[in-house]
């Protein structure tokens, strides 16, 4: 396959009028929702998930792309017109992003922020498609073993979606854990924890749990803050910066895009932990870093690069191996696996038209997140200002018809209401929610290669170690998920980015 | 207190699932057992369980105590309420009135006004039955 065949092959399917349709309307609706602090980009893809059954495969995998792109982005619209990060990796955004819009100049700060964002993205659909087909060829020769190895390196996640507490986040996920082993045993085929409710023979459908834990319970928990409103009162002005300032801001950019799709591609590191890290790396190498926090443009630039370039590193572990790199990855297998795909090595192998169409449709949803960004800014600014109260009940009424969709029974309604006052409930007692879905989605993978590389060694546990620690690859994979699960807490006794521990990591 | 409420509820839902595994029948070989999975992850929810209270304990002692928080709890309430309410208006009402229905609840119970409650109720669900039901061939409750 040579570099061309990479984009090629996927082209003539995605310049079909519905995925272009699609691709575009996902754009905009994520760039809403990101702008709009309170909604989350997680809970806007887990609703809308079935409710692309009736689209062909890709367009509707490429909308929800589309709104996981844009999502991020708009997240800084927020966080420069109000002070109000639309997403926890905006919150760098508004550090320089606010005070420019006290000096006037709120919509150069926008344009700086959607063309870094689109340089970020763009760059890092280069290195999605140039690396994850080579990782995707690595992973071809796994056998259970490494799989297994994998399933639980993807769960390390929850060590870094506790929301501040380790515990809590390990908690949640094993009972996420417990939760996926209902229904069928994958090797006897005896029904467990399902009390003779056929519905639940084929396990708890994840969709439908993160339809209840992201959709509904975080209307629940808006509702309980209130309805405040932000107003905007600023006219947006000269959104397109010079030039030379772009120019000069350039390198930033490129600097802070590398370091977003490495911190991206680390499972649960994501867009909020990348543009600390960029902003951090910027401010010791600007030239005037005393001006960076008070409306310097390269501080906007280097946060909105590298929180935007996250998305290829996410999708790069999600498409390749199998591993959601945060939240919204893990929702979009659910969405290819609804729509007959398994993420992983043998996607690229029996559906790579799939997969090139995903990279092409990736550079035009940043292309379109470019020019919705631009040119859309004032209809955003005004939006902020809405009540929320119409998209909350929209929601509410989009999670109904969501979850009856996936399997058209009403027992997944209460199903996804169960999960979604579950979800509300968890949220009063401090339990992240997004472990749950999490092990909803790597749970069955990973029952189902330990037992299956537990029967090849016939039950013999010290064996099977021996098998995991002798095979190259499942040895490191392993030791790099130590490391995972090590790192926050000692991140947590050095006492780093104590300050973001609080802020919500569902989006 | 939160946390030893999680705790508490935790240790619960251990015992409940503990008490079904063992009615799961028996391999010849106990890796091939059904229940022998699930019982090594209750184990392991059950020790986390423990640590989470006596961590609480143990910060309760240094500090004052977390309580729940009960601001607006009714709110939360009463929406969950009203979408049991559509469930069951699902069942026995056509989808369009019982959307209608449901949606223009919901709009009063977080402030709207009574002819904006109609008006967005309306407009809500037509549009819902013609982009998801007639364009994207959603199959609707």
């Amino acid at each position: 396959m040579d570099f061309f065949q990479l984009y090629t092959v996927g082209l003539p399917l995605v310049l079909q009028p519905d995925v272009l349709l699609m691709a575009v309307g996902g754009v905009f609706m994520g760039i809403t929702i990101g702008a709009l602090p309170g909604l989350t980009v997680t809970m806007a893809v887990a609703i809308l998930v079935p409710l692309t059954y009736g689209l062909s495969p890709l367009a509707g995998i490429l909308g929800l792309i589309g709104i996981y792109c844009g999502g991020n982005y708009g997240g800084s619209v927020s966080a420069i017109l109000v002070n109000v990060p639309g997403t926890p990796s905006a919150v760098m955004t508004g550090l320089d992003g606010y005070p420019l819009t006290l000096k006037g100049q709120a919509g150069r700060a926008i344009g700086t922020a959607t063309i870094a964002s689109f340089i970020g993205g763009f760059l890092s659909v280069i290195v999605l498609s140039l690396v994850s087909p080579v990782v995707a060829k690595l992973a071809l020769g796994f056998t259970s073993a490494e799989f297994f190895a994998i399933g639980v390196l993807g769960l390390s996640l929850i060590a870094y979606l506790g929301e501040g507490s380790f515990l809590k986040g390990l908690i949640s996920g094993v009972i996420g854990l417990v939760l996926a082993t209902v229904g069928s045993d994958p090797i006897s085929g005896y029904p467990r924890f399902t009390f003779s409710q056929a519905d639940l023979f084929e396990g708890i459908p994840f969709i439908i749990a993160m339809i209840g834990l992201f959709g509904v319970t975080e209307i629940l928990v808006q509702v309980e803050k209130g309805d405040h409103l932000k107003r905007v009162n600023q006219a947006l002005k000269k959104i397109i910066p010079e030039l030379k300032t772009l120019l000069g801001l350039l390198p930033t950019v490129i600097r802070s895009s590398v370091i977003g799709v490495i911190i991206g591609a680390v499972p649960g590191a994501g867009g909020t932990i990348a543009s600390i890290v960029s902003y951090g790396q910027q401010k010791r190498i600007s030239k005037n870093p005393e001006k960076m926090g008070k409306g310097a443009l390269e501080g906007i630039a280097a946060a909105e690069a590298a929180n935007n370039s996250c998305t290829g590193g996410a999708m790069l572990t999600m498409l390749s191996l199998g591993i959601p790199g945060d939240a919204v990855t893990g929702i979009l297998i659910g969405a290819l696996m609804i729509h007959g795909m398994r993420p992983g090595p043998i996607l690229f192998k029996e559906n790579f038209e799939m997969v090139s169409a995903i990279f092409v449709g990736m550079f035009l949803a940043n292309i379109c997140m470019l020019v919705i960004g631009l040119t859309g800014a004032p209809l955003f600014a005004r939006l902020i200002s809405m009540p929320k109260r119409f998209l909350n009940v929209a929601i509410l009424a989009f999670a109904v018809i969501g979850s009856y969709s996936v399997r058209n029974n009403f027992f997944d309604i209460g199903l996804m209401l169960s999960f979604g006052f579950g979800g509300y409930l968890m949220y009063k007692v401090g339990l992240p929610r997004t472990p749950i879905v999490l092990a909803l989605i790597l749970g069955p993978f990973i029952e189902d290669n330990l037992r299956r590389s537990l029967l090849l060694v016939r039950g013999d546990v010290p064996m099977f170690i021996h098998t995991l620690v002798s095979r190259p690859i499942s040895l490191f994979i392993l030791l790099f998920t130590i490391f995972l699960f090590i790192f926050p807490l000692l991140r947590r006794k050095l006492k780093l980015f104590q300050w973001f521990q609080n802020k919500d990591d569902a989006k | 207190m939160k946390d030893i409420l999680t705790g508490v509820f935790c240790i619960a839902f251990c015992l409940f699932f503990w008490v079904v595994a063992t009615t799961f029948p028996q391999a010849p070989k106990i890796y091939n057992s059904p229940a022998v999975y699930p019982q090594s992850l209750i184990i392991l929810l059950f020790f986390l369980a423990i640590i989470l209270i006596a961590s609480s304990i143990r910060q309760k002692i240094k500090s004052s105590p977390q309580v729940i928080q009960s601001r607006d709890l009714y709110k939360p309430l009463l929406i969950s309420a009203t979408l049991v309410g559509y469930l069951i208006l699902l069942f026995t009402a056509h989808f369009l009135t019982a959307t209608i229905i449901f949606v223009f609840v919901l709009f009063r119970l977080l402030g709207g006004s009574w002819k904006g409650g109609i008006a967005f109720a309306v407009l809500l669900t037509i549009g819902e039955y013609l982009v998801f039901g007639s364009i994207l061939k959603v199959p609707l409750p």
